[in-house]
């Protein structure tokens, strides 16, 4: 078998995929290794088509699997009819020095299979945000160098949104929105009258709710609001990389898939001055290959890019591939989660709703956004939803019970919002490689040493506050505000490590997202983030890839 | 032919997996059997079972907990998704069903007629018997039994319609008027 390749791609996911469908359109021999196994579009989505009566557990999980699985069965997607995509911590074992819940998809498409669609374009306010407020180091790029990547990924995934006209949230390019809710749309009036700088939008997500020619050639069809989306969907409804850049990328020739393919590490060679390569481990045999590229792109996922360029060890990287400045698997941040509020709403009784929805309001960060506000850095978004459902009187037994459960009456609209908040990157998060232990392939386990400060402690008050403030005035009753306690790490937000910046001493990648010190390294996935603002990031990876892999073309173009 | 085939290879499965069969079976061959690794139901509380299900959610004009096989899927649960002290709690609370029977209603459960059990899970329903394992037991079966008839096939396709491809989404209709 060839070994010989123009490009490496490690990863199949968000990322890693937009890397394949990039290159390989554009004639480059591609090698994507994915270490997990392979997720065919519909084909293997085993449950998509499953009733409710037809799991055996009505969705829930064993309690077998829950216990030897606690951090997985955390997270709120591992249910029965989307376990098969999430990594069970038995099966993947990592140290956490502080209670950290890693949630992994290990299988091409990784977790873009279950992932919660939100598509939020950063804006100036997001990339000023360090220089502005002193942490971390400034990003070496503005909005301006992303938004025609934003432009172009968009078009390609298909992302629904209106266009609002928010400086802090900027516009692209919108296939039509869903409806919001007859109180969804009642608190966004509400909230834009009552307050000039907050506003409650309709959230923007990548579903196809008007597909167009490119996603007609791409095999996908319209959003048909069955809100399955974990499952995998069989309209190709939503995005993920299964039915949508990895099918692209094969259908060019030029990619080859290596499904199975644990990297080991980067290969690095000293006379030439630069990565030659990569090691894998074959996940079934443990047999060891060795792959050679040009240019290699890591799209492991943001902690495991940390854990292969650390483990990517030579005379001239002795900690790690690109690590002069022993910065690597430092700076790690994630989103602040915590915080959930819920209420009801006695108005509007004469109106419901008809269908599904997969999608969301959402509420964009208002703290701190023009102007420092408050006693702690930063601010949040918030998710925002108002639905009300058949609810039903359990009391009794006997022929009044199955009366009571065969009419039920529709209840009042219950309100909710959970918090999604900026972390500031710190150095003493970190990740990295434990000294003595090594997983089932001989890889060293990684590390976790990544905790909440006092800012988020500060900022998740606020968010009680605020959003009391906002619920109490639009008349909201029932006002529940709730800590979930959760680690770092279930927010599935987990990014830096590799951060991006102008300047090799203080950062490892720079505004191409190349390893300063080796630079056909590139690094595309949530482990170049310098800061995490508040949007969901992965339209961010996806841009940013698109644009690196563009630079990586023009350099070779040239013959750089 | 295929449904034939099928069948056959589940049985072979039952036999194979060497599991505990219910006692239920041996009593009444014409009921299905289920399979539990973690406990062994004792003497008639399979047929226990099902009459508590058939009594909170009755058949009548329309399917029932017993149509639905809602024991089944308390066993079910019970086997798969409980803790061990959670599941021991529930059987030392089943184990409480006929003396908490004779006691309220004056009969043994399953002897007991349905007014002698409307009056024993009256009793259960006020909370009028102290024995927490018991009080357990019964919430519990209460839970998973209307779990099973309100996730049936039965209930989701004739009494709240599941849709598995909506296809719509409107965010502001008006209320239909409730059929009475």
């Amino acid at each position: 078998m060839n070994t010989n390749f123009d490009v490496i791609v490690i990863g199949s996911g968000m990322s890693g995929g937009w890397a394949a469908k990039e290159f390989t359109e554009k004639g480059f021999k591609t090698l994507v290794l994915e270490r997990g196994r392979e997720v065919r579009h519909i084909k293997d989505y085993p449950t998509t088509n499953m009733m409710p009566w037809e799991f055996e557990h009505r969705g829930d999980i064993p309690y077998d699997i829950a216990q030897a699985n606690p951090v997985v069965s955390r997270c709120y997607a591992f249910r029965e009819d989307a376990m098969h995509f999430f990594v069970k911590d038995t099966e993947h074992p990592y140290v956490q020095e502080k209670p950290f819940d890693w949630i992994r998809g290990y299988q091409v498409g990784g977790k873009s299979i279950m992932w919660a669609r939100q598509t939020q374009r950063w804006s100036d306010f997001d990339f000023e945000g360090p220089a502005r407020d002193g942490f971390a180091v400034d990003w070496p790029i503005r909005y301006s160098d992303l938004a025609p990547w934003y432009s172009y990924v968009e078009k390609f995934v298909g992302v629904s949104g209106n266009k609002d006209g928010l400086p802090n949230l900027p516009d692209g390019e919108f296939l039509p929105a869903l409806d919001l809710t007859c109180v969804e749309d009642y608190f966004k009036d509400f909230i834009g009258k009552k307050y000039k700088d907050r506003h409650v939008i309709y959230g923007r997500c990548a579903h196809l709710t008007q597909p167009t020619e490119i996603h007609l050639q791409q095999g996908r069809g319209q959003c048909q609001k069955r809100d399955l989306c974990q499952r995998g969907c069989p309209f190709g409804g939503y995005y993920n990389s299964n039915s949508t850049t990895i099918p692209w990328a094969e259908r060019t020739g030029n990619m080859t898939l290596r499904p199975f393919s644990v990297v080991h590490s980067i290969l690095y060679d000293d006379k030439k001055g630069q990565a030659t390569g990569v090691r894998v481990v074959d996940a079934n045999t443990r047999e060891t290959f060795e792959y050679t590229a040009p240019i290699i792109f890591v799209n492991a996922g943001a902690l495991n890019t940390n854990l292969i360029l650390l483990n990517s060890i030579s005379a001239r990287f002795p900690h790690g591939l690109g690590n002069d400045n022993g910065l690597l698997g430092k700076y790690v941040a994630f989103h602040n989660y915590r915080g959930h509020i819920s209420a009801e709403y006695h108005g509007h009784l004469d109106s419901t709703t008809d269908g599904r929805r997969p999608t969301g309001a959402y509420i964009p960060r208002f703290r701190n956004v023009f102007r420092q506000e408050t006693d702690f850095l930063r601010g949040y978004a918030a998710g925002f939803g108002a639905f009300r459902g058949t609810e039903h009187d359990y009391r009794g037994f006997g022929d009044s019970l199955k009366k009571n459960l065969d009419h039920g009456s529709l209840g009042p609209w219950r309100v909710g919002s959970h918090m999604m908040g900026e972390t500031i990157p710190k150095e003493t998060n970190t990740v990295s490689l434990d000294p003595s232990l090594k997983d089932a392939w001989g890889i060293p386990q990684l590390k976790i040493d990544i905790g909440y400060d006092d800012n988020d402690e500060k900022m998740l008050k606020d968010f009680f506050a605020q959003l009391t403030e906002m619920y109490t005035a639009a008349g909201f009753t029932n006002i529940k505000t709730g800590d979930s306690g959760q680690a770092p790490g279930l927010d599935i937000h987990e990014m830096g490590g590799v951060r991006m910046g102008k300047d090799a001493k203080t950062s490892l990648l720079n505004k191409w997202n190349q390893l300063h010190a080796c630079p056909n390294v590139y690094v595309t996935d949530g482990a170049c983030m310098t800061s995490t603002s508040t949007q969901n990031p992965s339209l961010t990876y996806m841009a940013l890839t698109a644009r690196a892999v563009d630079h990586a073309i023009s350099q070779a173009h040239k013959g750089v | 032919m295929l449904v034939n085939r099928r069948s056959v290879l589940k049985r072979l499965a039952l036999v194979s997996a060497g599991a505990v069969l219910l006692p239920a079976c041996f009593h009444n061959p014409a009921k299905p059997a289920i399979l539990t690794r973690n406990f062994q139901l004792s003497g008639d509380q399979y047929e226990q079972l099902e009459e508590l299900t058939a009594v909170l959610i009755p058949s009548g004009a329309t399917p029932g907990a017993r149509e639905v096989s809602a024991h089944r899927f308390v066993l079910k649960m019970l086997d798969d998704c409980f803790s061990q002290a959670d599941r021991d709690k529930f059987l030392r609370g089943f184990g409480q069903l006929d003396n908490a029977s004779q006691q309220t209603a004056g009969a043994p459960f399953l002897k007991a007629d349905a007014t002698q059990r409307a009056t024993l899970l009256t009793a259960l329903e006020t909370k009028k018997l102290p024995d927490q394992d018991l009080a357990f037991f019964y919430a519990t079966t209460k839970k998973l039994t209307i779990q099973a008839y309100m996730s049936s096939q039965y209930y989701l396709t004739k009494i709240q319609v599941y849709e598995l491809v909506p296809g719509r989404w409107h965010g502001c209709v008006p209320v239909k008027p409730t059929v009475a």
